[in-house]
């Protein structure tokens, strides 16, 4: 408690672009994979949309998931949705969930956006901020569809959980 | 299917912040979920003017943008816009354009709400006064310069801006606020977003102001006329009352639909002038209330078949009704628009669609105006277009064939083709190049009206001559093809150029010509009829510069220039040219966590248009202005503002609009805003 009353008090302050891609590597760490994709020796694909999140997303490539490297994709449209693990969508391309939600159809992969809403209508993983702060929000219900999971210590920190 | 947890002993790093992180020197990507959720997220963000990718010269305003600059409505906001020539007429008129042929008619600039024109053919122009939305709404105006007919429709021959809000999802709760000033006497404004289930959520919003009105200066008019206007009421004052709701309704994964809807009503003063039989002007000045009101509702229906595949079907209705002295005119809308975006072979992004629209409108009661057909009548017009962008290249080089064809019951076919050429060098350097056909389809006053415009005052050898511009049946449409290159540059991520140079070629511009002489009525007077045709043509080329400059994380710096060259085979052309310098820089200071500054010094040049006579240029004088924005965030939800407009140089005309209007003087003004969210 005391930790955690420093960190607000000294109120570090980040770019939303570095904390919302920050929040989505570790989701990604904490995401149950099925064991065909660990087994596979390849790196992981975590994909995003919005330009402004570049910067933020190539530095992910320095980290590794479960040994593996990760390789941060940039995509403009849906059309190569199915080599991703993981798929960023930022605020600004809410017209192109439609779309997304039925290319990752019942396939593992693992969507995170912080546009308003998304957990409830069909993604994975939400992030709200609330009084400068982030949070999260899960669809439980997705994920299972897809043949994932989260840890459940993921799930305490959460706002909000669809089952 | 057996799943494992990759990391059976990061769960507790989850639970336990670690002391030994020193958050504040590390980087993010080493925080536990538990420390990132206790991390504040900073109000500034990195990019506050995202270039854009597209093979277009495109400019964005952002919401925030849009709140520092303290605009209390759309032409406001757009005011430093690279390359956008906005001057504003009187309290509640603006003329707004883009590489020039600017004017209160201006009927090469298409603008859009939502994906609904409010361009309105019957005027041909778009009634700013009365287009209107919750500013804090706006999530975005895109305005692209040169034409984009392929994509937009007709109209669209310098320019589309595009008003785009906020998904009701993005403004859940209350906000409100309030604000008053000198000119700006005073603003209400109030929205309430609410969540109606998992998968919908709406709001609905209310928004009030009233103007002052602008001041004339009698030095402004043609000196013939100060006399005869020397007594009319000059009030131009403006009061606008709108409210409006919007739904948003995601259907399935796949599908989701928005209906909108809006009303308006708006009264304001205006003083005119139009010909009259009276010596010794033989044109009377007087003064009027307008009221003018407006309803629109909207559907809009999407739905995704694939990954790659996504459709809408859009249907909105739109009633405005206007009323003044001059005439009175309804209009209904309905417009229909199917639009289908498909990616075929990972190459090719297709955009195909189809679209009709049916306009009736109601012109009645015109002391000036008359009509050679009945008081109503009714437009359809039929269009598809299809857009191909081709990667040549991956992530380097893109093709984009395009063209609409369309049919309106004036001109009957045209075809707007539209090649685009995108070139990404590398992440530093990207080039674009564009060529397009586009037209300005004519309007009901180019057809079918006759407009008394002129009493020439009777002579030793002639009694008085009542002039008339009258429509034509063969009054085609206006061309232009426009030739378009873009460089943008990001030498660093703190600097950014983006630059556009165009040479537009224009054909079968308005001109009239002499037609024939009524006599029947001599010796009282006698009427000349001149009749619109399409004999003027001309060119012009310029360039557009935007360019930002992140000095610190906290302090931004923008700099917009715009430079137009016209070469007009004759003078009346067009009836507006574009000044030929204009020049913006911004500051956008965020001077404490709280506190935010914004700072506008602009320089907009000369601007010739047509004088009141119709047969030669006047100049307006260039001017400057600062604008002064400081915005106070007492708490997260509570901001007070203080804006100035226009400070620092005297009062100054920014346009004269077509000749039947007064010019005013807009000067320094002032007023401050609260706003609430809750």
């Amino acid at each position: 408690m005391a930790i955690l009353a420093l960190f607000s008090s000294s109120a570090i302050a980040e770019d939303s672009f570095d904390l919302k891609t920050a929040f989505t590597y570790n989701f990604a760490k904490f995401t149950q994979w099925p064991q065909t994709r660990i087994e596979q020796p390849s790196a992981w694909k975590i994909c995003f949309f919005g330009n402004q999140y570049r910067d933020s997303f190539i530095a992910l490539e320095n980290k590794k998931i479960a040994k593996q490297n990760i390789s941060a994709i940039q995509l403009s449209d849906t059309s190569q949705i199915d080599q991703c693990d993981v798929i960023f969508i930022d605020s600004a391309s809410r017209e192109l969930t439609r779309r997304i939600f039925l290319a990752v159809d019942s396939k593992s992969i693992l969507t995170v956006s912080d546009i308003s809403g998304f957990a409830a209508q069909g993604g994975m993983i939400e992030i709200v901020e609330q009084d400068k702060r982030l949070f999260f929000k899960v669809n439980i219900q997705a994920l299972e569809q897809s043949g994932l999971n989260i840890s459940s210590q993921v799930l305490k920190l959460a706002l909000e959980v669809k089952r | 299917m057996l799943k494992i947890n990759v990391f059976p002993y990061t769960t507790l790093a989850v639970l336990c912040a670690s002391s030994t992180v020193m958050a504040q020197e590390s980087n993010s990507l080493d925080l536990s979920l538990q420390e990132l959720m206790n991390v504040e997220v900073t109000s500034v963000s990195k990019q506050k003017q995202p270039l854009s990718n597209s093979p277009a010269a495109i400019y964005v305003l952002t919401n925030d943008a849009i709140r520092h600059s303290g605009a209390t409505s759309i032409p406001q906001a757009l005011r430093d816009v690279p390359g956008l020539h906005v001057a504003q007429i009187d309290a509640q008129k603006w003329a707004v354009s883009s590489r020039g042929f600017n004017g209160r008619y201006n009927n090469k600039l298409l603008v859009m709400m939502d994906g609904r024109t409010l361009y309105s053919p019957a005027f041909s122009g778009v009634y700013w006064e009365v287009q209107d939305t919750l500013m804090a709404d706006i999530e975005r105006i895109e305005v692209i310069r040169g034409p984009s007919a392929a994509l937009w429709g007709a109209n669209a021959v310098n320019g589309v801006i595009n008003i785009i809000t906020k998904h009701s999802a993005d403004t859940l709760g209350g906000y409100a606020e309030l604000g008053a000033g000198d000119y700006e006497q005073g603003f209400i404004g109030a929205r309430y977003g609410t969540k109606l289930s998992d998968n919908a959520s709406s709001r609905m919003y209310i928004k009030g102001n009233s103007r002052d009105s602008l001041e004339h200066n009698a030095k402004d008019l043609d000196s013939s006329l100060v006399d005869a206007a020397s007594t009319v009421d000059k009030s131009n004052d403006w009061h606008h009352l709108q409210f409006g709701g919007r739904v948003d309704i995601q259907l399935e994964n796949d599908t989701s639909l928005t209906l909108s809807s809006d009303y308006y009503t708006s009264k304001m003063n205006q003083a005119s002038n139009i010909a009259s039989m009276d010596a010794p002007q033989y044109r009377v000045f007087y003064s009027e209330e307008v009221e003018t009101e407006g309803f629109n509702l909207l559907s809009r229906y999407t739905k995704a078949l694939s990954a790659t595949s996504e459709y809408t079907l859009q249907t909105y209705y739109d009633f405005a009704d206007r009323e003044e002295e001059l005439y009175h005119l309804r209009t209904n809308t309905v417009d229909i628009d199917f639009q289908h975006q498909l990616i075929v072979a990972q190459d090719h992004n297709i955009v195909w669609g189809l679209g009709y629209r049916y306009i009736s409108d109601d012109l009645t009661s015109m002391p000036i105006l008359t009509s050679s057909e009945p008081d109503s009548t009714q437009t359809h017009l039929w269009s598809t277009f299809v857009s191909d962008e081709i990667a040549l290249v991956d992530d380097a080089l893109w093709l984009t064939l395009a063209s609409r064809f369309e049919h309106n019951d004036y001109t009957g076919f045209e075809i707007q083709p539209n090649v685009r050429l995108m070139w990404q060098v590398d992440t530093k350097n990207s080039l674009w190049t564009s060529i397009a056909r586009a037209v300005r389809t004519p309007s009901r006053v180019e057809n079918n009206l006759s407009v008394n415009a002129l009493n020439i005052a009777p002579s030793d050898v002639s009694p008085l001559v009542k002039l008339f511009v009258v429509g034509s049946d063969d009054y085609q449409s206006e061309e232009i093809v426009s030739y378009e290159v873009g460089y943008r540059f990001v030498p660093a991520k703190k600097w950014s150029f983006d630059t556009t140079f165009f040479y537009n070629v224009y054909d079968k511009l308005r001109s009239t010509s002499d037609g024939t002489t009524d006599l029947s009525t001599f010796p009282n007077y006698i009427s000349q009829y001149t009749v619109f045709e399409n004999q003027y043509d001309g060119y012009n080329y310029g360039a557009e510069l935007s360019s930002m400059w992140a000095v610190t994380d906290l302090l931004q710096l923008r700099i917009n220039y715009s430079y137009i060259q016209n070469e007009f085979g004759d003078i009346l052309g067009q009836n507006t040219q574009a000044p030929q310098n204009m020049f913006s820089a911004m500051v956008d200071w965020n001077m404490t966590d709280n506190i935010d500054v914004n700072l506008v010094w602009r320089i907009i040049d000369n601007t010739e248009l047509l004088s009141g006579n119709g047969t030669s240029f006047k100049s307006i004088e260039g001017y400057k202005g600062v604008d002064i924005g400081v915005s106070w965030a007492v708490t997260p939800d509570l901001m007070l503002s203080a804006h100035g407009k226009d400070l620092f140089y005297s009062s100054h005309l920014e346009y004269e609009a077509e000749s039947i209007l007064l010019p005013y003087q807009v000067g320094p003004s002032y007023f401050v805003k609260a706003s609430l969210s809750f």
